[in-house]
């Protein structure tokens, strides 16, 4: 960081989307600048404007969006009253972009050389033989094999393709590098890999970089000074750590206490869905840290005498979510007692349950041991057929999952983290038998259910995408009738009784019954799916990547439903995500799958700060890393 | 649907508007026209168009708007029956081979890639070689002809919305193959199915007028499009309006339709 | 390598499938093939000679194998139209040749045509030229061949007298009088297609126009036109490839009827000649030859898509 020379200078931008008359505004009097030198974030949800923003700075906007308003500067010039001519010179060699998904981003049919050393030819003259070089010595500075200039996008990782994206909005010498969601495509160890070679281009050539992201990890983690964007607008700016230390906007605090903030500065400190709930693992060992809770219920203290304290304060985002040590058993057997009917029970009885829970909260973990597995799984291996030619009655396939053994106990959260094609999906579509190729003993509430129908306590699956999991032809209402129709012998009057309670404990009202899932915004199909996976009260359930593909402060409210509902219903989760700290926060124990095979399992707290198995290191480094 | 939303507003409202036109001379010729189709008149040979005669007269004196009223009715008729038969055959096909997958489908799918790599009229001609000429037996032709479109068409929409986690949660909620297929996943297939029901419709409609072109479709003295050309071909010189009329009637018909399908399948 | 090696295999197995239905689809033929060969009058020792000869009384399968070993070496026995007396090879080939080069020049119309107009199309866009340009596609794709050639005739052969009507001439007489007279139902098999091709090059193009791929080009600082030729023409026209084989297969169909229209003495005419006089011989090998000709075409489109996609080629 050489001086506080400004390099970029947006003022009052504001863009338009004409529609039939009616202007939609995306970007609304967005005012930021950019030093020489320094890496600006800017974060906000999808549709807050942000990359309409920066498009407009490359001049890449689409041709429907119109700037209403407002000028960019760059260098003292103005870039939108600029001949497209003298853009095109400025594209690429003073302003340069990297873009979210690498795989797109380049073309399919050239080599990655050819695409990079393109960069170069448009803004310089030189031999070819130099172009080579320069090219060859530009994928060498990101990390890259000489092999891969003659290689073709399709055959690099996406940490690779990402590199080689830098190198080639390096190649020519920028001052400044747009970088838009440059890690969202990728696994959590390349993120933080990625992160620190634009961090080091940052530093070595005195780069200045705008790096989107809505992950406010990311922005914390390499970011000088950081915007805040919603619908359009800039909520807050500032210096990155106080920004994120002492949030004044309202909006800006939601955010940052949603956001999956996993460790704190002092690289241990997890701030719960609750507001307070810690994992701090102190490293001075053998020192007992902290009675941290401030409702004065009692700790959960390791027997060994160990330093994890986990609890919870109940005030926060989530009112009503207690621990889960439930007592009381349900096997969940009886389709018939559904929710409805336990909704409906006696205050009382409910009152009792609490009370056994605050008295169990302070129990020792151990104790669970002895509560009922609802889950057995042994030796599971898991196989797809392989693609190709199939021939009838001969078949070659693919392991995925690899002796798998784990139980799950009643009433328990257990997480399953690891990577995409680790075999966590392969894992939970295997408990709920929509796998066919799986030998070894799945027993759910002791019915053996590998290879053969379930029939009793069909375990029920929350997906990822909710706008997937709703049949987009059909009402909710249909929707959550549907598996009444098919496992239930209720009338049609005592069938529409049952949705409409279930409606509303997901916290939706009757009149959403008559909507199509288009109608619903994310987070409403989301708590529609989950009322159609609870509605015939299946004891276990599968969450994949339940909150996912929704907004941070979406996020939240989701899973402090699921765990009111847990409670409500004696539920019992699998939670599958690559995302670790909501894995964190959501999940009282924690497995980690590694190429078709168990890691490790553990209590998530001891799992936080013993990590025993290589991988598992890996992950949480590399979730470190983002805020080292 | 909206049809205000789309990109070609202006374009599917002129194939609403000539779809319309076409259909109400279509449906007014099963009940009306203004002289008897088949009547001839020796005194009014190769007449131009006149008042009287809006298009002008055949070689047989015959009425030509009052013909091509009623054989657009014929070419109409035989059109939809073919996509009536192809449309619900292909429809059960392709839900099977694409929900089912496995070799079953590998083995219909060969046969539907050299089916579909045959220009339709060429299967239609083997097809009309082998059991004859005849309304009857082209709207059998090319029904069989069209099912591999359809099948390709529904099980592509099939193969795609089964990975779907609609389609696991039905299974997880114990719905049984066949009401997945047909309750869960036929109603979302729409999307695609009616736009080339319409393409079907109009291909139809050309197949036909091919066949009957040639000879080879409805026979004399039975009047459809196709029909009418191939007896207009040989006055081309001496009453080139014989032609005009039923060639513009099928050029509106297949506009038309494509219009709507082209604006249909540009909504979101 | 392999992929080829996939593809070439299944090329023989569609030409097999193929080969299996043209000959059974002959097969459930009502009637003695015997008796419509030699007519009512022949004897029942002929008939039975005929038979024998024919090798009619074998069983199905063997029958078939006969057919297609005698079909690879070109000879599908004799015309019953021309009571025995031509060989069906011979018939065929004069009128292959016609139909030939009846669809190349549509082809190479097509080709010459509809890229440059598809690429021009895409170039400028807006909401009127839009809606223009489509309405126009939609237009001429909605026209029939044969109706279109009815129409040329009219136009050109009967008002502006440029050709006249029926005037066909061998190209073995006069080749330039021969293309001369030729252009016109190339042109009336073409001007449809033509339609498509735009129709279909255009949206191909404005797709791969909003990939990201070509807003990274943009962003390296390169014009829209040179993005265009660049980046974008190359992904684009992967399926157009596709699109011109159907549309070569296509062309064969609108071959037939245009065929009638002038007057062609083409594969298409005898076709449906052959369909009217039940001269069955000739039509399994005209569909026999037209089938494979698709099929083959078909094959060297994927050969082409390794050549040009290193998805393909590379797995």
């Amino acid at each position: 960081m050489k001086s506080n020379e400004i390099l970029l200078n947006i003022e009052n931008l504001t863009i338009g989307f004409a529609r039939r008359r009616k202007i939609n505004t995306v970007v609304d009097h967005v005012t930021l600048e950019v030093n020489k030198g320094e890496i600006l974030g800017i974060a906000g949800e999808s549709g807050s404007g942000k990359t309409m923003t920066v498009l407009a700075v490359m001049g890449l906007l689409p041709v429907s969006a119109k700037i209403l308003s407002g000028g960019i500067h760059f260098l003292g010039k103005n870039l939108l009253t600029m001949e497209e001519k003298e853009l095109r010179r400025l594209r690429g060699a003073e302003i340069s972009m990297v873009f979210q998904d690498s795989m797109t981003s380049f073309n399919p049919l050239l080599t990655i050389g050819a695409q990079v050393e393109e960069m170069l030819r448009l803004h310089s003259s030189l031999a070819k033989e130099e172009y080579r070089i320069l090219t060859l010595k530009a994928l060498e500075e990101v990390g890259l094999a000489p092999e891969v200039y003659h290689m073709y996008p399709h055959q690099l990782s996406g940490g690779m393709r990402q590199r080689a994206m830098i190198a080639m909005a390096m190649i020519a010498g920028p001052k400044l590098v747009i970088a838009d969601e440059p890690t969202t495509a990728l696994d959590v160890t390349t993120q933080g890999k990625i992160l620190e070679l634009l961090k080091e281009m940052n530093v070595k050539h005195g780069t200045g970089i705008i790096l989107i992201s809505h992950d406010l990890r990311v922005i914390q983690s390499v970011c000088d000074r950081a915007v805040i964007m919603k619908d359009g607008r800039i909520v807050e700016s500032g210096a990155a750590k106080v920004l994120f230390a002492h949030p004044e906007n309202e909006y800006t605090r939601q955010l940052v206490e949603s956001a999956p903030v996993l460790f704190s500065e002092t690289g241990a400190l997890l701030k719960g869905l609750d507001g307070e709930t810690f994992f701090d693992c102190n490293k001075d060992e053998g020192e007992i840290n902290g009675n941290v809770v401030q409702d004065g219920t009692e700790l959960d203290m390791d027997p060994n005498g160990t330093n994890i304290n986990k609890d919870r304060n109940e005030t926060a985002v989530c009112s009503e979510w207690n621990g889960s040590n439930l007592k009381e058993d349900r096997t969940g057997t009886d389709l018939n007692t559904g929710p409805g009917k336990d909704h409906g029970e006696d205050q009382a009885k409910n009152q009792t349950r609490d009370q056994t829970r605050v008295q169990n909260k302070g129990k020792n973990k151990n104790q669970d041991k002895d509560q009922e597995e609802i889950l057995i799984i042994k030796n599971l291996n898991v196989f797809y057929p392989e693609k190709g030619i199939v021939l009838p009655g001969k078949r070659s396939r693919k392991q995925v999952i690899r002796n798998v053994t784990i139980s799950v106990r009643q009433g328990e959260t257990l997480g399953i983290i690891g990577e995409s094609g680790s075999g966590k999906s392969t894992l939970a579509k295997a408990i709920v038998g929509l796998d066919t190729e799986v030998e070894g003993v799945i027993k759910i509430n002791g019915i053996a259910a590998a290879g053969s129908e379930m029939s009793v306590s069909r375990p029920q699956m929350v997906f990822q995408d909710p706008y997937g999991s709703l049949n987009p032809m059909k009402k909710i209402a249909w929707i959550l009738e549907e598996p009444l129709k098919l496992q239930t012998n209720l009338g049609k009057k005592e069938r529409m009784q049952r949705v409409n309670e279930m409606i509303r404990q997901v916290g939706l009202s009757p009149e959403h019954l008559e909507r199509y899932p288009h109608q619903l915004s994310g987070g409403q199909r989301q708590r529609a799916a989950i009322a159609a996976a609870l509605i015939v009260n299946p004891g276990l359930v599968i969450l994949d990547e339940p909150v996912s593909s929704l907004d941070v402060t979406i996020q939240a409210q989701i899973l402090c439903l699921l765990k009111e509902l847990q409670k409500k219903y004696n539920l019992t989760y699998i939670f599958i995500s690559h995302d670790l700290s909501v894995t964190f926060r959501f999940c009282d124990r924690i497995c980690v799958i590694y190429r078709g095979e168990i890691a490790e399992v553990k209590e998530a707290g001891e799992l936080l700060c013993r990590p025993q198995h290589e991988y598992t290191k890996e992950l949480i480094r590399s979730a470190m890393l983002l805020t080292a | 649907m909206q049809p205000g939303k789309n990109k070609h507003d202006f374009n599917y409202i002129l194939g609403l508007s000539i779809t319309s036109l076409v259909l109400l001379v279509v449906l007014t010729g099963f009940f009306y026209t203004p002289y008897d189709p088949n009547k001839m008149d020796a005194a009014l040979r190769n007449s131009p168009p006149s008042l009287l005669h809006l298009f002008g007269t055949d070689n047989f004196g015959r009425d030509i708007l009052s013909r091509v009223m009623k054989g657009a009715g014929t070419t109409y008729i035989i059109a939809v029956s073919i996509v009536f038969v192809g449309a619900s055959l292909g429809t059960i096909v392709g839900a099977l081979t694409g929900y089912f997958g496995g070799w079953f489908d590998e083995a219909i799918m060969r046969l539907n890639d050299v089916l579909t790599s045959f220009p339709s009229i060429l299967l239609a001609l083997v097809f009309v070689s082998v059991f004859g000429p005849g309304s009857y037996n082209i709207i059998l032709a090319l029904g069989i002809i069209f099912v591999p479109s359809y099948a390709r068409v529904v099980r592509s929409e099939f193969i795609v919305l089964k990975e779907r986690d609609f389609v696991k949660n039905a299974k997880l909620m114990g719905a049984g193959n066949f009401r997945i297929m047909f309750v869960h996943i036929l109603p979302n297939t729409g999307r695609v199915l009616i736009p080339s029901l319409l393409i079907g419709f109009n291909n139809a409609v050309l197949a036909e007028a091919g066949l009957s072109f040639l000879g080879l479709g409805v026979q004399p003295p039975q009047a459809s499009l196709g029909r009418m050309l191939s007896e207009a071909q040989g006055y081309l010189l001496d009453s080139p309006w014989y032609a005009i009329a039923p060639g513009v009637m099928i050029i509106l018909t297949v506009l038309g339709f494509s219009l709507i399908s082209g604006g249909l399948a540009n909504e979101k | 390598m392999k992929y080829t090696v996939k593809k070439f295999i299944s090329l023989v197995v569609s030409l097999l499938f193929t080969s299996i239905l043209t000959f059974a689809a002959f097969q459930v033929i009502p009637g003695d093939s015997a008796l419509s060969a030699l007519g009512i009058d022949a004897t029942e020792e002929q008939l039975e000679e005929y038979r024998e000869e024919m090798g009619l009384n074998k069983s199905l399968p063997v029958r078939y194998l006969n057919w297609l070993k005698n079909a690879l070496r070109g000879d599908f026995g004799y015309s019953s139209q021309y009571r025995m007396q031509i060989k069906v090879s011979a018939l065929i080939g004069d009128r292959l040749i016609v139909t030939a080069w009846l669809a190349v020049l549509s082809f190479l119309l097509i080709v010459a045509v509809s890229i440059p107009l598809g690429i021009l199309s895409a170039l400028k866009k807006n909401y009127i030229l839009d809606s223009l340009i489509t309405l126009v596609n939609q237009v001429f794709m909605s026209v029939p061949s044969f109706f279109l050639g009815m129409m040329i005739t009219l136009v050109f052969g009967i008002i502006l007298k440029w050709f006249t009507p029926g005037s066909y001439v061998n190209p073995w007489e006069n080749f330039r009088l021969f293309l001369r007279f030729m252009i016109f139902p190339a042109a009336a098999v073409a001007i449809p297609r033509i339609a498509m091709v735009v129709k279909f090059l255009r949206s191909s193009l404005l797709r791969e126009m909003e990939l990201d791929y070509a807003r990274t080009a943009k962003s390296k600082g390169m014009s829209n036109i040179r993005v265009l030729f660049r980046h974008v023409l190359k992904n684009a026209l992967i399926p157009v490839i596709t699109f011109l084989a159907m549309i070569l297969a296509d062309i064969l169909a609108g071959a037939i009827l245009v065929e009638q229209v002038f007057n062609l003495p083409g594969l298409g005419r005898l076709l449906v000649s052959s369909i009217a006089n039940r001269d069955y011989a000739v039509v399994q090998a005209i569909i026999l030859y037209s089938a494979s000709v698709v099929i083959i075409i078909n094959f060297f489109v994927d050969l082409i898509y390794q050549w040009i996609d290193p998805r393909v080629r590379t797995g």
